[in-house]
Order: C-alpha cells, then structure tokens, then sequence
C-alpha cells in the first residue's frame, strides 16, 4: 500500500455530530446545535461566577447598611472587616471570571505551553489572597467578641487567643485542600508539559 | 457579522479538518469527540479576540494545536496506539473497500502516534494540507526550519506505515 493512498482515504474522515441528541429538542442546523451547546456550557460558567459575585455583592450592600445604621464603633469597625474581606472573595472570582475568558490558545505552541504550565502552579494568586481574606474575617469576629466582652466570665483576651487556633487551622487546611487538588488534578499535567517542552525543544536545536 | 453567523461559517468549513486533526492525537472515539468538543469550545470562546492578524485557518491551526496539547498533557501520557474507529468513515460502498479504507486509517493513525511530538503536530498540520507559513504560525518555527521537519516526517511516516503495514 502507498504512503499517498493511506492519507487520501484519511480525507474521507467526517466530524461526527456532537451532542446529536439534543437535535431532537432544539431546531435549526447541526451549526446551530452545537451553538446552543456551546452557548449552554459558556453560560453556565459565567453564571455561576456572576451569581456567587452577586450573592457577596448584596452582603456587601447589607454590611454598609448596619455601619451606617450603627452607633458602636467597635461593631461599625467589625463589620468594615467583614466588608473587606467580602470584597477580595469578590476580586478572587473575577480573577477566575478573566482566567476563564483569557484562553491563550492562540498563541504558538511553545509560548502556550509555558503559559499553560505557570497558569496550573500550585498557588496562584487566588490562593494567596484567601489569607487576608480569613484575616480580615478574623478581626472582624474579634472585634465582636470584644465588644460583647462583658457577657464573658473569662477575659476576652483568651477567648481572641483562642479562636486564632481554628482559624490558623482553617487556612492550613484550605491551603492543604488546594494543594491535593492541585497534586491530582495538575501536576501530572505539569510534568507532562515540562517533557513536552523538553521534547519540542529538543527537537529544534539544529 | 455576528459570532454566531462567523462560527457557524467556520463550522461548516472546518469541522472536518478539525476533527481529523483529533484523531492525530488521541486514539480512541471518546476521547477523539471529547477533544473535538474541547477545540470548539475553545473556538467558540476565542473567537471575539480573533483581530484578523493571521488568516482565519492559521488561528484555528493554532487552536486546535494547543487544545489537543492540553487535552494529551491531561491524560498525562500520549497514547501509542490507534484503536476502533468506523462511523465517520465515509469510503467506498462495498464492505471489503469500507474495510480497506478503516484499516489504512488506522495504519496512518497508529504511525502517526509513533512520530516525535513536534513531528506528529507538523503532520497533523500537513495531512490537513496546511501551508509551510500556517505550519510555521501555529508552531512558532522558521518556515525553513519547517520546510525540513516535513520532509523528514514524511519520510518517517512512510517507513512506519511500511513496517506497520508488514
């Protein structure tokens, strides 16, 4: 058999439909389908992000509400930290939002392998920023343990040192979830990229 | 026009290319339309940031080269070997020609996974009748350079599907 009669026939590889059950419920073309699908997926990423932004959002809206309705200072101040700290879970998913929207695949293989790489290490910015997040969530529980201070038979000061130790739990157990995420889902990925970059380099050396 | 008219455009016209281009790079029906999904997605998603810089198939070259690298980078190794494929076969009428035509497809997909990673996206490009300037485009190489890729995995090509074939 020939080289040249091998490929013709492979010429005669058709794209299959996608998703061709769907044609039943949805009228149109198989072009239009596969909108429809491609359309359905895309909205339900984005509508998630947008919803849980939203969702922050609106605590945002009542948080101000109870400042400016507030007299205490101490539980005005907490309340600010709550503020902050749902302001950055706000900033975390639109930073998802755009990486999500930012797809890089039109650039040169190289170029998007090493940008897939550094887009799958283990902590992003994302992740760091769930540290001032708890941090700011932290005060802001303190400052209302403060303020209630006198309801406690034991001094607030041990109670403050003591809520620290499960939230320093917390934090490393969300880095610890993150990075098991990250150890099952990308890394092997990432070795898998390091040896295809290797490969294509090697490849081009002349 | 709008995105949905210049995607269904494109769809029409590429969506056997893009395919095929697949099946370069992953054996097996599921994984072949999961990727295939995957680079229209891509493609979909992508296509309000396509500015025209480069023509429209060198952009969906590209595209599907860099899905197809995630989607294999993913599943961690490359797989080696070509397995079942029939349904999209759309050769001859009679069944010993039908089945001629499904076996050298799988000859060239298996010879295919056996190239070097750069030479397997150089072929995949080239079967897909990708000028030298789209190859060098999508892959970031000197049209020169590409020039001598592809005459080396062509040749390559060949004596696998020969030793195959034998």
């Amino acid at each position: 058999m020939k080289y040249e009669d091998t490929v013709r026939g492979s010429r005669e590889v058709k794209a299959p439909q996608v998703h061709a059950e769907r044609s039943d419920t949805m009228s149109g073309s198989a072009a239009e389908t596969i909108i429809g699908m491609l359309q359905a997926v895309d909205r339900k990423t984005r509508t998630s992000i947008r919803v849980l932004q939203g969702v922050y959002g609106f605590m945002i809206f009542l948080a101000i509400g109870y400042i400016i309705a507030n007299n205490d200072g101490m539980v005005r101040a907490a309340l600010s930290f709550f503020t902050l700290a749902f302001i950055l879970v706000i900033i975390t998913q639109q930073l998802r939002y755009r990486a999500y929207s930012q797809t890089y695949l039109d650039v040169p293989m190289v170029e998007y392998l090493r940008r897939a790489k550094k887009r799958m290490r283990v902590f992003t910015v994302r992740t760091w920023l769930a540290i001032p997040t708890w941090l700011f969530i932290d005060v802001g529980i303190c400052l209302f343990i403060y303020n209630a201070s006198g309801k406690f038979d034991i001094p607030v000061s041990y109670i403050i040192l003591g809520l620290q130790v499960p939230l320093a739990i917390l934090i490393a157990l969300d880095f610890l979830s993150e990075y098991l995420v990250w150890k099952r889902n990308h890394k092997p990925a990432v070795v898998e990229i390091d040896r295809m970059l290797g490969e294509i380099e090697a490849s081009t050396i002349p | 026009m709008d995105k949905e008219g210049a995607f269904n455009q494109l769809y029409d016209e590429y969506r056997d290319r893009i395919y095929r281009m697949c099946c370069y790079y992953v054996s097996g029906e599921d994984d072949r339309k999961d990727l295939y999904q995957e680079v229209l997605q891509n493609i979909w998603k992508g296509l309000e940031r396509f500015r025209g810089d480069s023509a429209l198939s060198t952009w969906i070259y590209r595209v599907t080269v860099n899905s197809s690298l995630a989607f294999i980078s993913k599943q961690k190794t490359k797989k080696k070997t070509s397995v079942e494929y029939s349904e999209q076969v759309q050769s001859g009428h009679g069944s010993e020609e039908r089945n001629t035509g499904h076996r050298n497809i799988d000859l060239l997909y298996s010879a295919i996974a056996e190239l070097p990673l750069l030479d397997m996206i150089i072929m995949s490009l080239v079967l897909e009748d990708a000028s030298t300037k789209e190859i060098a485009t999508a892959t970031g190489l000197t049209e020169s350079n590409v020039r001598v890729r592809i005459h080396r995995a062509k040749d390559r090509l060949k004596d696998l599907i020969e030793e195959e074939e034998s």
